[in-house]
């Protein structure tokens, strides 16, 4: 067990039924980052939350937080933890000013200064039922009752899920203040790939149920090329195998390759397309889309694409 | 203050190069004083609503760059403006923006010369603000 | 912290408990109102209505508390705080007891108020008719502990999550039918609803959130569910049996048989059969006509039941000691050993409402506004203000209304007149042990005899006889000047009744079980005790019922542990081949389909020990238990060997072979010290 990492999981599987939700999962999170997972829907990002903080049990392997086994987290372990689940959750029929008095008294370092001012920033009355709050606001509370107690791990899933603009700037903003503790840590998932990029500096890649990715943001920047290939003359029926090709789309005679991890291989593979090749800018989104999307079917696009062409 | 970094998140460049590179053009453009104190870590990163380790890993390279000078416990200055690259190392770092003046002036129909004139112009407009 | 969880418990669910008060109270109001035998508070439909009202409220309140907050997500923000789940659940068994209080209190006080108002109940009332209320408000208890393990057991809704309610039913059958007094079944109660609460706390602690458990909690656990599954094994074979006995038009089996006296004294034997019709014959065997069959039913000889035994005799089982008297509501045995025989006489026709008080050992008396009018003793009627003289002697339990019997005198209270009249009387060291009345056996065609039902329920059953069981001896006395007494065992195991009248002739009863034959044998007496003849029936033999289709759902599901015990020669002996072979196939059978299951599933080796021991002893009950228990992993198909393993072992139980790590390196990007051991 490394002292700096807060979550560690070693071969961590979920089944649901006989399909597999979650397939050998091992990442560590460092002491002190914003970790941003990211993966479509139903890839098994919330699955993996739920194991982290000890919801469900994992079919195989296990999780650590703090060093402690998941499984078996004790109250004290619990109290380091924040947790936002998936959607805001709230007892609805309490209200504001209850679920506070609630809140509160389980821990000794709730900061009820920081609790009313994201209660302020997102707008909401203490005598509020929680059940009668909009999706925003409701965000705003559920973020405001796991980051008072200032814990030493948030964890938040898909915090930003149907937030408008202005609430998600203000999510973002709460974000970067639990960054003010040294040694906080926070740990969430998100589609918004430019708040992801605002804010965290680590980022792992689920893609369905296998962990593809886990580094930095840096890392994954530089490991991830977009090549564009002007095609002449007629194009191939179908690509050559190409090591660590993660996308293809085809524009007329433009091919653009998203590929990780370029080797020798990768490029005289590419090269035997067309000699003409430059590297055009990646952003993180397209690096991450590249991940997400179903490689196989954009080859089937693409071959689609070509018996068009040669239909007419 | 006059000067504001932007940041745009979904760009082609990391938010963290695109502090650097506005810091480096303020500083090479004058905006930015020599000896002025920039924004603390914590603040520029709230500012900006970016994870402070971004700011610093910017701070950071702008220091070992040359462009600030950060003294521990007061904060990051500009540093008085100097040269610190090789030749070479300069000519790689303008190339992509040459490239994409070329790309995009000629697309639009100018001629090379058309596009050094507005190089010229707009270098004695920027040399005339700094001074 | 548990504290703050319960306000935020009662917070959220107060306004569920005051619906539920709310729906209670008008549900009992309408029982109340409804019910018939003028007994208000105690009437034995009213406790029906409040049993099922309390155990309906306290279910529902503790499902709501658990499922409100084990829905997806809620679970999340409910459960990550640094308090253990099993004090979570503490708080909520804690808030839900108080909630279950004051809603169903609140019902109760309604209740009371509407009972106390003879406006809306023709009936007297008294503090202590509230007894059995509260006894059925505690019994609600096991309601919302049912409610809370029901919530937090995962299960399927239609299939074993359902089971646990019969947990709940054999607690609250201990409770009434076991318990005598009234602190046994406040014990037993409180026992069972701890049981169930300590279950469903290791259930709700599962949920999440997984604390150590007491190493019996499991076995507790499967106990619980067990007895659901066997509930549902009995009602299949109650069903398949009734379905197989249809399709297969065999002739019916029986249930019982005994003989029965017409009112001229001949026997005929009844036999109710295993479909729940009922059949007469003489004593041949040979079935009545139906016509004959209707006419025996009309004209069956009034016979009181008469336990012989003595209940102040250590020797007699408890079972007979519970049933001495007529003990036939709930109330009557929770209401004696608090206020001794202080229950409401019944109604008098000038609208007082009688009651034996044994503070003051005198009958005491309201009108129907409640008004206290007087108290009747020894030396008859007093009104208010003057003191009856009590009656002496210690007042036997379970006599009828209008009747009063001591260990020395049986009374008679003659509404007319007010007074006590002494129908039997003895002298120390003589005592009763107990009375019996029977009306005199005369032709049903006699008009004036019986009275309506009405009549019977508003003035009590006619009593032309009386039978007082001393030590030894049964006594009768009657209006027409009988008197003998005639020497009777005291054994628990006779079922003895008396009857006649009629030409001064008088039948006792006598029938015991003795081997594998069931005897009766009838004693025709004159009226001075004199033995005219000892009649003695063709012994009936205890048999099983023919083989048949039908039977092979019970020979299935007969536990084989049934076997084990100890049973009468006579009902051994009898077991069929058929039967025998059916069993011990089903045993068979079972025990390698709970090895195949625990195989399939990969359990442990010690489970699948313990499970083939249950299934050895219990049947298939233990099979349907262990489906519904233990959660079974899903199996998926080995990449190495092709053939279907379980998902949660490292290795496959077939080719020992690991899953394959989804590994795709050419596009994996780790930084970090990559897939740690």
């Amino acid at each position: 067990m490394n002292d700096q990492s807060i979550i560690q999981t070693f071969g961590l599987t979920r089944y649901f039924g006989g399909k597999c939700a979650l397939d050998q999962v091992s990442f560590m999170v460092p002491r002190g980052c914003v970790f941003a997972m990211l993966g479509r829907n139903g890839s098994g990002k919330s699955t993996l939350i739920q194991m982290l903080t000890g919801l469900i049990e994992p079919t195989r392997g296990r999780a650590e937080i703090f060093g402690v086994d998941s499984s078996k987290l004790t109250p004290a372990v619990r109290g380091r933890i924040g947790y936002v689940p998936e959607g805001h959750p709230l007892p609805g029929f309490l209200r504001v000013r209850d679920l506070h008095a609630f809140q509160k008294s389980f821990y000794s370092t709730w900061n009820d200064k920081l609790f009313r001012a994201i209660i302020d920033h997102f707008s909401l009355g203490l005598t509020q039922r929680a059940g009668q709050l909009s999706r925003g606001q409701r965000a705003g509370l559920a973020l405001a009752l796991a980051m008072a107690p200032q814990p030493e791990l948030l964890v938040m899933d898909d915090p930003s899920l149907g937030l408008d603009p202005v609430a998600r700037r203000t999510l973002l903003e709460a974000m970067i203040l639990n960054t003010r503790g040294s040694g906080n840590t926070t740990f969430f998932t998100s589609h918004e790939l430019a708040d992801v990029e605002r804010v965290a500096d680590h980022v792992a890649i689920l893609d369905r149920s296998a962990l593809r990715v886990c580094c930095s943001l840096e890392t994954l920047r530089q490991r991830v090329k977009r090549l564009v290939i002007t095609l002449n003359g007629t194009a191939p029926a179908e690509l050559p195998h190409i090591p660590g090709l993660l996308q293809a789309t085809r524009h007329g005679a433009e091919l653009s390759l998203i590929v990780a991890n370029i080797t020798d291989d990768a490029r005289r593979a590419i090269a035997g397309l067309s000699p003409n090749i430059t590297e055009a800018p990646l952003t993180l989104e397209d690096a991450a889309i590249g991940y997400l999307s179903d490689r196989r079917q954009t080859f089937s696009l693409l071959d689609a694409v070509h018996t068009d062409a040669e239909a007419t | 203050m006059a000067f504001e970094i932007r940041i745009l998140p979904g760009s082609a460049a990391p938010i963290f190069r695109q502090i650097v590179d506005q810091v480096r053009l303020a500083a090479t453009t004058g905006q930015l004083r020599s000896g002025e104190q920039l924004p603390s870590v914590r603040a520029l990163a709230e500012r900006l609503l970016i994870n402070p380790n971004t700011v610093a890993r910017a701070y950071s390279e702008l220091a070992s760059d040359g462009v600030i000078e950060s003294q521990p416990g007061r904060g990051a200055f500009v540093s008085a403006s100097r040269q610190i690259y090789t030749r070479p190392e300069r000519l790689r770092r303008i190339e992509p923006l040459v490239n994409a003046l070329i790309t995009e002036g000629l697309s639009l129909g100018f001629a090379v010369e058309e596009l050094t004139d507005a190089i010229r112009a707009r270098a004695a407009q920027v040399r005339g603000k700094q001074s | 912290m548990m504290r703050a969880f319960i306000v935020k418990e009662l917070r959220e669910n107060a306004r569920w408990a005051l619906l539920g008060a709310g729906v209670l109270s008008a549900w009992l109001a309408i029982s109340l109102y409804s019910q018939r035998d003028g007994l208000s508070l105690v009437a034995s439909d009213f406790q029906l209505a409040m049993l099922a009202g309390f155990l309906i409220s306290g279910a529902a309140l503790g499902l709501a508390q658990i499922l409100t907050d084990t829905r997806r997500g809620r679970w999340g923000f409910i459960a990550n705080r640094p308090l253990s789940a099993g004090r979570i659940f503490v708080a909520k068994l804690l808030a839900g007891l108080g909630l279950y209080y004051a809603a169903t209190t609140i019902a109760l006080l309604v209740i009371t108020l509407l009972a106390m108002n003879t406006r809306f109940v023709r009936a007297p009332f008294s503090a202590s008719m509230l007894v059995p209320a509260i006894y059925y408000q505690l019994a609600g208890v096991v309601g919302l502990t049912i409610g809370l393990l029901i919530g937090s057991r995962r299960a399927a809704w239609i299939g074993s999550r359902v089971f646990p309610c019969i947990a709940g039913v054999m607690v609250l059958g201990a409770a009434l039918y076991v318990a005598i007094y009234f602190s046994e079944a406040v014990a037993i109660t409180l026992a069972g609803a701890g049981l169930i609460a300590l279950a469903a706390k290791a259930y709700f602690s599962h949920n999440g959130q997984y604390e150590p458990q007491r190493p019996w909690i499991k076995p507790l656990q499967v106990i619980i569910v067990g007895a659901g599954a066997a509930a549902v094994i009995a009602l299949a074979v109650n069903v398949s049996t009734e379905v197989l006995q249809t399709l297969s038009g065999a002739a019916p089996g029986y249930r019982m048989d005994q003989y029965v006296l017409d009112r001229n004294g001949n026997a005929f034997r009844y036999r109710v059969t295993d479909r729940n019709t009922m059949e007469y014959a003489d004593l041949p065997g040979n079935l009545l006509s139906e016509a004959e069959s209707e006419r025996v039913q009309r004209e069956l000889m009034p016979l009181a039941y008469v336990p012989l035994a003595d209940p102040s005799d250590s020797n007699v089982p408890r079972g007979y000691r519970q049933h001495y008297g007529d003990v036939f509501t709930v109330s009557d045995r929770y209401l004696r050993p608090m206020i001794a025989p202080h229950r409401p006489a019944v109604l008098n026709s000038d609208g007082t409402a009688w009651t034996y008080v044994s503070a003051r050992r005198r009958l005491e008396g309201i009108n129907i506004d409640g008004d206290f009018v007087g108290s009747i003793g020894l030396d008859g009627f007093h009104p208010p203000g003057e003191d009856a003289r009590p009656i002496t002697g210690k007042v036997l339990p379970g006599w009828d209304r209008q009747w009063l019997t001591t260990s020395d005198t049986v009374y008679r209270f003659n509404q007319a007149r007010r007074t006590l009249e002494t129908l039997y009387e003895v002298s120390p060291p003589e005592r009763i042990i107990g009375a019996w009345q029977f009306e005199k056996n005369s032709p049903p065609s006699a008009p004036g005899d019986i009275g309506t039902e009405d009549a019977r329920a508003f003035s009590g059953p006619r009593t032309d006889y009386l039978a007082v069981l001393t030590p030894g001896k049964l006594n009768v006395r009657g209006h027409d000047g009988t008197s003998f007494a005639v020497d009777v065992p005291n054994d628990p195991q006779i079922m003895a009744s008396i009857g006649g009248g009629v030409d001064g002739r008088f039948y006792l009863k006598m029938s015991r079980y003795e081997g594998s034959v069931h005897r009766t044998d009838v004693r025709v007496l004159d009226a001075r005790g004199q033995l005219i003849s000892r009649i003695e029936y063709p012994p009936q033999p205890i048999v099983l019922p023919p083989w048949g289709l039908a039977q092979l759902p019970m020979s299935l599901a007969i536990p084989p542990v049934a076997y084990l015990i100890p049973r009468s020669e006579e009902r051994a002996g009898v077991m069929q081949l058929q039967h025998i072979i059916a069993a011990v196939a089903a045993f068979v059978t079972t025990i390698c389909l709970i090895i195949w299951v625990c195989l399939r599933y990969g359990f442990e080796r010690s489970a699948t020990i313990t499970w083939s021991v249950l299934g050895a002893l219990f049947g298939i009950t233990a099979l349907l238990t262990l489906w519904c228990v233990r959660l079974r992993p899903a199996r998926v198909k080995c990449p190495s060997c092709g053939r279907r393993r379980v998902v949660t072992r490292q290795r496959c139980e077939h080719c020992d072979a690991e899953f394959p790590a989804p590994v795709q390196p050419d596009i994996e990007i780790f930084d970090q010290p990559l897939r740690a051991a």
